[in-house]
Parts: C-alpha cells; sequence; structure tokens
C-alpha cells in the first residue's frame, strides 16, 4: 500500500512536476498526451468553467456533463488553442457554446422557470429571509434571454472585463455593452416593485 | 412617487444580484473526467496510428512527335481511300450490310439502282379513283 502511495506522490504527479508550469508548458505537454499535465489544467480551470455553465444553464442539472465535455474537447485536440492566453477563453466559448446549442435542441429546465417572481413573495412579513432573495435573484436571471444571460454571467460574476467578454462572445465590445444593458434593464423590470423589498431584507440580513 | 415603487437603480440591482446563488461544490470532477478521458483517444494518438497515404507519380504523358503524327494521318487516309474504293462497287455495299445485319440483300442491290424513265410502266386509268 504504501508502495502504491508513493507512486502516486512520485514524479509524474501533477502536484510535483506540473503544478507550477505555465498554461503554455501544461498545452504543450497535453498535446503529447501527457495526462498528468493535462490533469493540471482542469484543476486550474474547471471552477471557471462550472460556474459558468451552471450559470448560463440556470443552474441545470447537465452543467458536471456539459463543463467535463468541454475538457474532453480540448483533450481530444489541444492545439485548437493557439495561445495559452487564450485558454480561459476558449474553454468558456466552447463551454457557452455547447450550453446554448443543447438547449437550443431541447427546452431548458431553469432552477425554477416555472416559478414567477410575484408567487415568490413571502406573505405580509415581507422578505424575511436571504434565501428568499436569493432564489428571486436567480429566478429573474435565468428568464433572462440566452445572450444577455450570458454577458451578465461573463462580466458580473466571472468578473471579466468587457473586451474579454466580447472575445469569448465572439462580439464587438459595442455589442456586449449593449446586451449587459438590456439585460440589466429587463432584471430591473422582472424584480419590480419587490426589489425595493428585497433590499431591505438584504440589508437586515447584514 | 413612493419610494417602495421607484425602479431599482444600478448600485441596488448590484447588491441583489451580489445575493444570487452559487453553483454547489462539484464532487469527483476530475475522476469522472479521466475515467471519460480513458475512452476517448487524442487527434495527435490517432495520428501515430495512420500509415501515410504515399500519393502515386502522375503518369507522364507526352506529346505525340510530329512524325509520329503524320505516320497516323496517313494510315487512317490510307484506310478511308480503301474502303472507299471497295464501297465504290454495290456488291460491296451489300456485302457490308449483309454483315452487319445480316440479311440477304445482296441479290435486291442491283433493284436499289436509280429509276430513269425506262421504268415508267403503263398506267391503267381505270384504276385510278
Amino acid at each position: 500500500m504504501g508502495a502504491i502511495l508513493a507512486l502516486r506522490a512520485g514524479p509524474e504527479a501533477p502536484a510535483t512536476r506540473w503544478q507550477s508550469a505555465t498554461d503554455a508548458a501544461l498545452l504543450e505537454a497535453s498535446a503529447r498526451h501527457i495526462e498528468p499535465a493535462f490533469v493540471v489544467l482542469i484543476q486550474r480551470y474547471q471552477r471557471d468553467v462550472y460556474r459558468l455553465v451552471w450559470r448560463i444553464s440556470a443552474g441545470h442539472a447537465d452543467s458536471e456533463d456539459i463543463a467535463q465535455e468541454t475538457f474532453l474537447r480540448l483533450w481530444v485536440n489541444p492545439a485548437q488553442v493557439r495561445e495559452a492566453k487564450a485558454l480561459k477563453g476558449w474553454l468558456l466559448r466552447v463551454a457557452s457554446n455547447m450550453v446554448m446549442d443543447r438547449y437550443r435542441r431541447k427546452p431548458m429546465l431553469n432552477i425554477d422557470a416555472a416559478e414567477d417572481i410575484a408567487d415568490m413573495a413571502p406573505g405580509p412579513d415581507g422578505w424575511r429571509e436571504l434565501s428568499q432573495v436569493s432564489r428571486a435573484v436567480d429566478t429573474a436571471i435565468a428568464q433572462l434571454p440566452d445572450r444577455q444571460r450570458m454577458a451578465l454571467a461573463l462580466v458580473h460574476f466571472e468578473q471579466m472585463s468587457n473586451i474579454a467578454a466580447a472575445e469569448v462572445m465572439e462580439l464587438s465590445v459595442d455589442a456586449l455593452e449593449s446586451l449587459l444593458a438590456r439585460a440589466r434593464r429587463r432584471l430591473k423590470e422582472i424584480l419590480g416593485p419587490e426589489g425595493k423589498e428585497m433590499l431591505l431584507a438584504v440589508e437586515k440580513a447584514k | 412617487m413612493n419610494k417602495q415603487q421607484e425602479p431599482l437603480n444600478d448600485v441596488e440591482l448590484d447588491q441583489l444580484l451580489a445575493t444570487a446563488s452559487l453553483p454547489p461544490q462539484i464532487n469527483g470532477f476530475e475522476e469522472k473526467l479521466l475515467g471519460r478521458m480513458a475512452n476517448v483517444r487524442p487527434v495527435a494518438m490517432l495520428r501515430d496510428n495512420v500509415v501515410p497515404f504515399v500519393r502515386p507519380v502522375a503518369i507522364n504523358h507526352k506529346p505525340a512527335k510530329p512524325v509520329s503524327r503524320g505516320i497516323g494521318i496517313a494510315a487512317a487516309l490510307a484506310a478511308s481511300l480503301i474502303i472507299g474504293i471497295l464501297l465504290s462497287d454495290n456488291a460491296g455495299v451489300s456485302e457490308l450490310v449483309d454483315g452487319v445485319t445480316g440479311l440477304q440483300t445482296s441479290g435486291q442491290v442491283a433493284d436499289l439502282a436509280p429509276a430513269g424513265l425506262d421504268d415508267i410502266g403503263p398506267v391503267d386509268e381505270e384504276n385510278q379513283s
């Protein structure tokens, strides 16, 4: 048993050999099908990819599957990524395209697609629980059109610059800004007057 | 207008967006992915198994020399002259037709000669309608 553990922690273990490697080195090694190098790439970007997929698919159960499929596409041909600095953008673009493709074929089952913000408002006591506000905000985001939701996810939740987000979405920066503005306007409409009450609950929870 | 009924401003919207849920932790993502990777062959590996296709050397069709081209033309001309001489006789034509159609037309060829005034027979006027 000890020998097996020693082998696992040997020179090929990602933690020791590849962990500090640059993306360029990892991509190059992955192209030579060195699996431990690819594992480090997975570790580096899996959270980003999964978070984006989860957000734009409105928390669909297939999110993990789509995130894995994204990495599989990279593993099949790492040379698709011409420049290592474009790797994150490439992964996010492939992942988001996959979400769009998959749900264009079959309707998306959102987190709370069937629920309406008004229906979620808690009785006469108002919005007491922060979790209720969270669900209402999730529902509002899920109701945005796909492209608006994606723009919001990239810029607001992934903290990407407008330029980087525009590259991921293969849009001009102006087009991205327009999508973002429409997304925010639409969210304000969806949340409506309830939004102010939700804010009170958020203030109280602090 | 009641403050509660005013639309949200950008700062307030950001405050609400900050409360949005975060994705749940995923367990075993790496292990599951490695399992799937085992069933997928990278393009580079596929390339290693491919036997390179050797493009066959194109056969160089050289244009015929002018002399040999002239011989061909002369042979074709001679053949057409011989066939012409052979066919100039009616029998030759008949034999050629017999050979092609398998019919015995040789004896009838003489009748195919162009008609002249000698061939005009008496007309039975009573039978004319």
